[in-house]
């Protein structure tokens, strides 16, 4: 190609559908949560291992059909009303993934995010807002570990990650020497999960107008954490982690 | 101004179109992809210096004209058929760059961000769904690189860099003193380019759940490597790089 000479004319398509080639022997229902099977390109039910690619606009059985014999047709972009275990009103922005074709949740480990809530509807039930090409997963290239316990100590093979908190948990962080990035995700509804990133007994956490103090907890405040409120630590700074970013409420104890 | 007292009609406008001056002694035809000069603010037909702001819906004469004599009008968000060299079903979400008006690749050398492939139509055939707007390059405020030697050796310069491998690769890291911060970028369609990520001879890559051993690679798997896979790796460490975010499937080389 060179640069333009004369007019030509685009084939600009219109509305916000896509047709996608099916894999082989597989049904994908209607309003089914649709996948991209990386390796091949072709759409299935969605699984936790695929590129989100929208919903289904109506049944495409391919059950007895080779690969790409079908297309299903899919809407790519939109606002779809959607069970999500645990909403509550406060989640209005919270990211939301989907672990299968029809479960979809806040927690993003082993799920493929979809969009973001738009309206809380009544519990457990959300308006979510998509867009299966423009949007991106703001946890996009780091691993996520759900922590179900109370405690966790990092080391080194946490760098890279999101931990994932969804009760109240004291994570101990490694001390100076060890230059680790990771994330601190407040996973609970609002005011019930308290997270507290505690320094090495001669570190302390500093971060933008925090002082920090040795061997003291930066603390999420419990009253008002939120659910997606965060705390991105990196290590390698000669007093203790440093915060990168933050969202919500933390304090030094 | 001050908080409002009174109601007041806002114009929200309506349409994903727009209209730009263009500079002087040009011409946009129809379909081109539109640029604005970061200077002037005046549109023309895209260059690789310019910001992306849709494309022509119509021609567009400015060739006798002076600067802002006349406006382009363009389309600034919806989806379009492009030729992009390369692609195949397996890019489906890649991001895509204009080198020119009328030239569409998925390598960010050299190239204004312009999208997303939201659909395969056929071998170098995509439909590109598009937002000059809102869309953001994934590599914006890095400086991308492309390597399609077998091998590069980094030092403190290519902090802040994207390598783009177009060919299988093996790129040397540097020891733990140099303060680096680099991505490796997989640009190969699926299953065609390997990535080694090869620390100096006394250090390890060490990343989530990967523990890393002294001297030995990590590796992007190039049965399962995918246009996109990358690693985004920092210094700093005592040990050696470790990995700050990474896509696709990267394991040390035994």
């Amino acid at each position: 190609m060179s640069t333009l000479t004369a007019d030509t004319r685009r084939d600009l398509v219109l509305g916000e559908v896509n047709e996608i080639p099916v894999i082989t022997t597989d049904i994908i229902y209607e309003g089914a949560a649709v996948g991209i099977v990386i390796a091949s390109g072709h759409a299935r039910p969605l699984t936790s291992v695929d590129k989100f690619a929208g919903f289904c606009e109506q049944k495409c059985d391919n059950s007895t059909g080779a690969a790409a014999a079908k297309n299903v047709r899919i809407v790519t972009k939109g606002t779809i009303k959607l069970s999500i275990s645990g909403a509550v009103i406060t989640d209005v922005g919270q990211p939301v993934y989907a672990t299968d074709d029809n479960v979809f949740v806040f927690l993003p480990t082993g799920g493929v995010f979809i969009g973001y809530a738009r309206r809380f509807y009544s519990s457990g039930i959300m308006e979510v807002e998509f867009d299966a090409i423009g949007m991106q997963d703001p946890w996009a290239g780091r691993l996520v570990e759900t922590l179900s316990g109370g405690t966790k100590t990092l080391d080194i093979q946490d760098t890279g990650k999101v931990i994932a908190c969804t009760l109240t948990t004291v994570i101990t962080l490694p001390a100076t020497a060890t230059a680790l990035d990771v994330v601190l995700l407040n996973l609970g509804p609002y005011g019930t999960v308290q997270i507290s990133a505690s320094p090495n007994a001669s570190d302390k956490v500093q971060g933008p107008d925090i002082a920090g103090t040795d061997d003291h907890d930066l603390i999420n405040t419990l009253a008002t954490a939120q659910r997606g409120d965060f705390l991105h630590l990196k290590g390698g700074e000669a007093n203790g982690p440093v915060v990168v970013k933050m969202k919500g409420t933390w304090a030094t104890a | 101004m001050s908080t409002l007292s009174a109601d007041t009609r806002r114009d929200l406008i309506l349409g994903e179109v727009n209209e730009i001056p263009m500079i002087t002694t040009d011409i946009i035809y129809e379909g081109a992809a539109v640029g604005t000069v970061i200077a002037s603010g005046h549109a023309r037909p895209l260059t690789s210096v310019d910001k992306f702001v849709g494309f022509a819906e119509q021609k567009c004469d400015n060739s006798t004209g002076a600067a802002a004599a006349k406006n382009v009008r363009v389309v600034t968000k919806g989806t379009a058929k492009l030729s992009v060299s390369g692609a195949v079903i397996t890019d489906v979400g890649q991001p895509v760059y204009a080198t020119d008006d009328d030239t569409f690749v998925f390598l960010p050398t050299g190239g204004v961000f312009i999208g997303f492939v939201k659909r395969f139509v056929s071998a170098g055939i995509v439909e590109v769904q598009f937002d000059s707007i809102d869309y953001v390059d994934p590599w914006a405020g890095r400086k991308a690189e492309t390597l399609s030697a077998g091998t590069l050796t980094l030092d403190v310069e290519d902090t802040g860099k994207v390598i783009c491998c177009t060919a299988d690769a093996v790129v040397t890291l540097a020891a733990t003193a140099v303060e680096n911060d680099v991505v490796l970028l997989n640009c190969g369609p699926y299953g065609t380019v390997k990535i080694s990520a090869d620390p100096v001879a006394d250090d390890k890559v060490q990343g989530p759940d990967i523990a890393g051993t002294n001297n030995k690679d990590l590796v992007n798997t190039k049965a399962t490597a995918q246009r996109g896979d990358y690693v985004h790796l920092k210094n700093g460490e005592v040990n050696g790089p470790v990995v700050v975010t990474m896509k696709g499937t990267w394991a040390t080389e035994t």
